[in-house]
């Protein structure tokens, strides 16, 4: 079985790397981009397992990018999930209505992000 | 799991500094009235990013302070706050905490919990209070930040407890309509904000140092080579000559490439003038424009680094003591802001840095009285020019109260020492009532100096090529001997002729050989040699470093044959000259070769 391909989104090189590093030491392959408009360009032309982003970021922020993704034909049933500072209940309902499957509060520590990830994978198995 | 967070805290500290002086220059920009909803965006999320890198490397009180900073710059984002002058002020305090903070952080020193907490609370305070609000322009609209049009769906987490959660599934099918329509919302990078380019990679300054020493050592290898050559037939060895000639190429190119990764813009130290200058005016009582230009400019990142203190300097005088205070300039007819206007531009080779204010000019009459007090060799005859080079001089101030802006006096002589070390010069030029500009010339490199080596009883020397005016054979009747000194007649104008070694006697040098007319500090010598060898790019070898400071040599090289060859610091010969010229002086140790 290949490896899941996930895509990083963070505009601070330190988060995105931090976030790659967890990512890869769990087993899993990670591309980065730093905005959304990045990340978009990433998509287009890589398969994409599974996307991670961030929401404040210049250029192209976390919600504009699931709206871009869930327009194209290959990113409908991708996990997204939304890293977020803020858990309030307005941000949940943007990044709901902008088409994320779900959220995660920034910042956390890896095992909560394995067993997210985990968690994730899971669910889109048994909808499959 | 056991991952090591630490290796991830340097890129942090880096890229913490990096926003705090991305939202230093937001923030003055704004206060300047340049501000727009862009720019506050941009603040805020540069809070943004640093509340969240110090939240994930445990550092609770930054993270917490950085939120309520955060909280501040969301409402005002958000038009819920307006921004006054008295919180602009806070806020850019508040940086500066922050950057000691991250900096005691980055050096494992424990941070001032106590001046972090002090700013909180005055930040808290200071959001409260009423202030003239600073006028931020509404357009561009912040498109990227905007809530999204669609209808809200009612919150259904799965679980409120966790950190994270997944919306349900038969939800996301409205969402898939919702989001049906493709939404491209990219812009422009906005100006101020901080640029982080996928494209670079951050290298260690010791790494590029290695490269340079290292192309150093192969430029002489080549110049070895290619002597060594000179030994065979060319005819015969036509090709071996033909690779030579590309092997000196792609040497120099390599040399060219290496310097050029050193070379890092201006903007590395004009981005720290707007605050400095806003403070200072502040303080001061004067209302001042800056003007930046040529940030793009690209200096040897040594240089800027040792230039930087010489140039604030010159900035903070010009506010302190050039720009007149609102009511002076009014009363002289002229707009009641000043103007201080600092540029950089490449320039034959070296790099050129002005700062121009329109204050009220240099003071040609307390200059000549200061330098009276002072004893300095001065005269009411002397041109303008003449008069306004004595402000370098040692111990120099003529501004009639000290102020703790610009120091007790010790400026000027140490900002001409300071880029005279760098192998540049400063100057100045003053019309009264109009202002003064002090130019800054540096070379692009400290790593390579274009000489021209001589001869000098039988040692080899190079003269650095920027500061030979000529080369000349003198006439008969060109050379004379005035107060015991031998001078050269250059059309009108007596230069002393100085001679590395001293035991030669003065007629002996002024009858033998060539001289060679330096220029330095605005001032010219004539210097004996015996022959001019050549002209070369030699590479520069601190002498400091490999042996000891030896005044009147800047450096060393090594030559094409292996010999080494001192540079000669033609600013300490000059000077020396003239001095001696007037003062009569015994045998001078530092010119006797």
């Amino acid at each position: 079985m290949s490896k899941l391909l996930i895509l990083a989104v963070d505009d601070s090189p330190s988060m995105r790397e931090m976030l790659a590093a967890v990512l890869r030491d769990s087993g899993y392959q990670v591309v980065e981009a730093e905005d959304g408009v990045k990340a978009l360009e990433v998509a287009k032309t890589s398969s994409i397992d599974v996307v991670l982003t961030d929401q404040n970021m210049p250029n192209m922020d976390g919600l504009s990018l699931v709206k871009n993704l869930r327009s194209l034909p290959a990113y409908q049933d991708t996990p997204i999930m939304m890293l977020t500072t803020e858990s309030s209940d307005e941000m949940k309902q943007k990044g709901r209505a902008a088409g994320a499957t779900g959220w995660m509060v920034k910042p956390f520590d890896p095992d909560k992000l394995v067993r997210m990830l985990k968690a994730l994978i899971g669910m889109k198995r048994q909808g499959a | 799991m056991a991952l090591d967070l630490s290796r991830f805290a340097k890129a942090f500290y880096e890229e913490a500094q990096d926003h705090l002086s991305a939202m230093e220059t937001l923030l003055v920009a704004i206060d300047a009235g340049r501000g727009d909803d862009e720019s506050l965006n941009a603040l805020f999320r540069a809070a943004h990013s640093i509340k969240g890198g110090a939240a994930a490397f445990g550092h609770t009180q930054l993270a917490e302070f950085t939120h309520d900073l955060e909280t501040i710059l969301d409402r005002v984002r958000k038009r819920e706050a307006a921004l006054h002058k008295a919180m602009v002020d806070v806020i850019l305090e508040a940086g500066d905490v922050m950057r000691a903070h991250v900096v005691a952080l980055d050096t494992n020193t424990p941070p001032d919990a106590a001046a972090m907490e002090e700013i909180r609370m005055r930040l808290v305070d200071a959001s409260g209070t009423e202030g003239e609000a600073i006028t931020i322009a509404a357009a561009p609209p912040p498109a990227a930040l905007e809530d999204s049009d669609d209808d809200w769906l009612a919150a259904d987490e799965d679980d409120d407890d966790e950190d994270f959660g997944f919306f349900t599934e038969e939800k996301n099918e409205e969402v898939k309509e919702a989001a049906a329509a493709p939404v491209i919302e990219a812009k422009a990078t906005p100006e101020h904000a901080p640029v982080v380019d996928a494209t670079s990679i951050r290298v260690s300054v010791s790494k590029v140092d290695s490269l340079v020493n290292l192309v150093g050592e192969l430029v002489i290898t080549d110049s070895m080579l290619r002597e060594g050559a000179r030994a065979f037939d060319y005819d015969v060895q036509g090709r071996f000559a033909e690779a030579l000639a590309q092997l000196e190429r792609n040497t120099r190119n390599l040399q060219e490439a290496i310097l050029g990764i050193r070379m890092i813009p201006m903007s590395f130290v004009f981005s720290r003038l707007p605050r400095m200058a806003r403070d200072v005016a502040a303080r001061l009582g004067k209302d001042i424009e800056l003007e930046i230009h040529g940030e793009e400019t690209e200096l040897d990142k040594r240089l800027i680094e040792q230039v930087t203190d010489p140039l604030l300097h010159l900035v903070r005088n010009a506010i302190d003591h050039g720009i007149e205070s609102p009511a002076a300039r009014t009363a002289k007819g002229k707009p009641a802001r000043g103007h201080v206007r600092v540029g950089a531009r490449h320039q034959g080779g070296m790099v050129v840095i002005t700062v121009a204010d329109d204050g009220g000019g240099l003071d040609r009459a307390r200059i000549l009285q200061k330098a009276s007090e002072l004893a300095l060799d001065a005269d009411d005859s002397w041109s303008d020019a003449d008069v306004w080079k004595l402000v370098f001089a040692p111990g120099f101030s003529t501004s009639a109260e000290v102020t703790d802006v610009s120091g007790r006096g010790v400026g000027m002589d140490v900002v001409r020492r300071n880029v005279e070390a760098l192998g540049g010069a400063v100057e100045v030029d003053s019309v009264a009532g109009e202002g003064a500009t002090f130019t800054i010339r540096l070379p692009l490199t400290l790593a390579i100096v274009d000489g021209m080596s001589v001869s000098v009883d039988g040692e080899v020397h190079i003269v650095p090529l920027a500061n030979i005016e000529q080369s000349l054979r003198p006439a008969d009747g060109q050379v004379s001997t005035v107060g015991g000194h031998p001078v050269l007649d250059l059309g009108g104008a007596y230069l002393p002729i100085v001679q590395l070694n001293e035991t030669v006697s003065a007629s002996d040098a002024a009858n033998d050989g060539l001289l060679v007319v330096l220029e330095a500090d605005g001032r010219r010598a004539a210097l004996r040699i015996d022959d001019v060898l050549g002209q070369h790019q030699v590479v520069l070898k601190s002498l400091e470093d490999n042996y000891r400071r030896v005044p009147g040599f800047s450096g060393a090289t090594i030559l094409g044959d292996g010999r080494v060859s001192f540079i000669l610091d033609a600013s300490h010969i000059v000077n020396r000259a003239h001095r001696k010229g007037r003062t009569h002086a015994r045998h001078d140790p530092a010119l006797a070769a």
